[in-house]
């Protein structure tokens, strides 16, 4: 079964049970063995000197196919590995498999409609490859989230319970914006594996960068144009993109609508995108953000291709699932209930990359 | 290198001011000879090309007819709540864009398209299929299909290269792919905008485009189809600054003859242009999910 036809399985969510059985069998064998039948089962996130980069027909780096951004690394370094940036391989594989472990076990006891395993919707199911970084988070040096300004911390005190009103669900949740909801690129961790994918379309004048989830997209122009006025919040930000050598640099502002991680709409990212293999492109931001941390952010995680095509996302369209939470919480309002259910504690409780 | 840029785009800026000045000191009169009409677009235009030859149909364009009122030719009036919206809410009349101002409907198309108009703000959220039965999907901000998409009254972008053509549509940051290889003849099941394949034709960008769920409308007169429709699209450049745009339309489960829509895109001008958001989303929460607690 190509990965292609894996992925329509995946987005038309129509089960192929015997071929998955097949991929649900590979993983513990690939663990017996050491994944010595795995192809390199480690992304490996720095330039192959053997390999040229390729450009397009008008002399730009081609960034060009689709990317997947799925990841078991976290965004912040484990407090257990302190000072350690890096997994030696050996360490990495066995993260990885623990990791792929959890993503099956770790829904055992928890109220699921539906299996994701069977749909292919897991991440090692998806491409998701083993990082030797042990956070996403490099600077600050240990891997973690720099101390929030007083300011921050006073703004972000007030609580937001989540209930039956609308505007106090998630952005994700209502379709508003898809699992990465929001800058950097970060992949939901506390998602399913599936629609990680982004796929990068290039002109002379304009990068295009299109997610499947919820077919989400920033246009990226290249003609050194000013920045929107502040007057003009965007989704995923106002970006403008310059190459500094075979690397896309994207400076985005205009962060109004969306938060990464309590950051303020003054968040300046940027972000720096360069093809290091056929297979791997790196994905470096830094953020700066004075009025939420005391220190700038810096993060890098490979991505590595994909097969294509892009589907139609209609999220909003049939988000019959948002239906059923709102009339949940008002039964269990009425109930004087909890109105919260126990996995969404949960997986907030866990923090995912790219939550808020 | 900012600056350099800077001075670059001025430049570009500069030399497309001064290209459409000679379009219009030559290339308009020119027409005008040709054609005895003033408003009419050369005959015959040879577009830039990309680097591989073909015509070169990047950047933003816009629609500027009434038609996502109503297809067919229709008055002005008041909107819907005009003792509360006003003019703010009033549509305005317009000449349609359908050859002929006919819709070739069977019979009991014709009552089911005027049903859709009587009914065109009755949203129900039902949480299945049947919350499509009424209501436009416009006022839903669910993604309008195609042709719909491209006379809209928001602009598009076009994303041009050998293997693919995306278009980023402003309202609700609607995507399509049209492709130009034959690696995805097929979608893997139908959906809003459909799947494309395109060709180019001489200087016309041909879309076949198939695989289309029976939810969306043509406009907001409750002119509809079923997911029967088969839509070959021709965008075709006419000038600098404009493209012509043509839709066959067919849907033997709706239609007794295939039908077509025709009007001119126009090329976005502003210094600096580009899409915003129209994420309506959070604007339809309201009604949509606004009266739960009622039931």
């Amino acid at each position: 079964m190509s990965g292609q036809s894996k992925r329509w399985t995946a987005v038309v969510a129509t089960a192929a049970a015997g071929i998955l059985v097949l991929w649900w069998s590979a993983a513990p064998v690939a663990k017996q063995n050491g994944q010595q039948n795995a192809p390199n089962p480690v992304i490996k996130a720095t330039s192959d000197p053997a390999w040229t980069p390729s450009k397009t027909a008008w002399g730009h780096p081609d960034l060009q196919g689709i990317w997947n951004n799925g990841t078991y690394t976290s965004l912040e370094r484990s407090l257990k590995l302190a000072d350690k940036e890096f997994f030696t391989e050996e360490e990495a594989v066995a993260y990885y498999n623990d990791m792929a472990a959890a993503d099956v076990d770790g829904r055992r006891d928890q109220l699921v409609h539906y299996d994701f395993t069977q749909y292919g919707l897991d991440k090692w199911q998806n491409g998701v490859k083993a990082n030797l970084r042990t956070s996403v988070i490099y600077d600050p040096k240990n891997g973690r989230l720099p101390p929030m300004t007083p300011e921050a911390k006073a703004r972000l005190s007030v609580p937001r319970p989540r209930g039956a009103d609308i505007r106090s669900r998630g952005i994700t949740e209502r379709c508003i914006t898809g699992y990465w909801g929001g800058l950097p690129m970060l992949t939901n961790s506390g998602g399913p594996g599936a629609d990680a994918e982004h796929q990068i379309l290039q002109t002379k004048d304009y990068v295009l960068i299109v997610s499947q989830s919820s077919n989400d997209n920033r246009i990226i122009p290249l003609d050194g144009r000013p920045h929107l006025s502040s007057r003009i919040p965007r989704w995923f930000g106002d970006a403008r993109g310059r190459w500094d050598g075979d690397t896309l640099v994207i400076d985005t502002t205009n962060l109004g609508h969306t938060s990464f991680r309590g950051a303020s709409p003054q968040m300046h990212l940027v972000e720096r995108l360069t093809r290091v293999r056929e297979d791997v492109l790196l994905y470096q931001f830094t953020i700066e953000d004075p009025a939420t941390w005391t220190a700038p952010i810096s993060g890098e995680l490979p991505w590595v291709t994909s097969p294509g095509p892009m589907f139609e996302f209609a999220c909003h369209e049939t988000n019959y699932g948002l239906l059923n939470i709102l009339k949940s919480q008002m039964a269990a309002a009425k109930r004087g209930g909890p109105t919260e259910s126990r996995r969404r504690a949960r997986t907030e409780g866990e923090l995912p990359v790219g939550a808020r | 290198m900012r600056i350099d840029l800077k001075s670059l785009s001025i430049g570009a800026a500069v030399t497309a001011v001064l290209a459409a000045g000679a379009w219009m000191f030559m290339g308009a009169p020119a027409a005008g000879q040709s054609s005895g009409t003033p408003n009419a677009f050369p005959a015959s235009f040879r577009a830039q090309r990309t680097v591989s030859g073909r015509p070169d149909l990047n950047g933003i364009w816009q629609a500027m007819t009434t038609a996502n009122a109503d297809v067919l030719d229709h008055d002005a009036y008041a909107g819907p709540y005009p003792a509360m919206m006003g003019v703010y809410g009033a549509w305005p009349g317009g000449q349609g864009i359908v050859e002929g101002n006919e819709i070739p409907y069977q019979p009991w198309a014709a009552e089911k398209a005027k049903e859709n108009a009587a009914q065109r703000m009755v949203v129900r959220v039902t949480g299945d299929d049947s919350q499509n039965d009424t209501g436009d999907p416009e006022l839903k901000c669910y993604r309008p299909g195609i042709p719909r998409a491209n006379y809209m009254p928001f602009p598009f972008q076009i994303f041009q290269t050998d293997e693919q053509v995306m278009i980023v549509y402003e309202f609700k940051n609607a995507v399509r792919t049209i492709h130009l290889t034959d690696a995805y003849p097929e979608g893997p099941a139908d959906s809003w905008m459909g799947w494309s394949n395109g060709t180019f034709d001489g200087e016309s960008l041909v879309v076949d485009v198939k695989q289309f769920n029976p939810y969306t409308w043509f406009d907001r007169a409750g002119n509809f189809h079923s997911d029967g429709l088969h839509v070959v699209e021709r965008f075709t450049p006419a000038s600098p600054y404009h493209m012509q745009y043509e839709a066959t339309i067919e849907d033997p489960k709706v239609f007794t003859r295939p039908w077509k829509v025709r009007f001119p895109l126009y090329r976005r001008m502003e210094p600096n242009v580009q899409l915003v958001d129209f994420n309506c989303v959070p604007f339809v929460e309201d009604m949509m999910y606004g009266n739960l607690d009622s039931e």
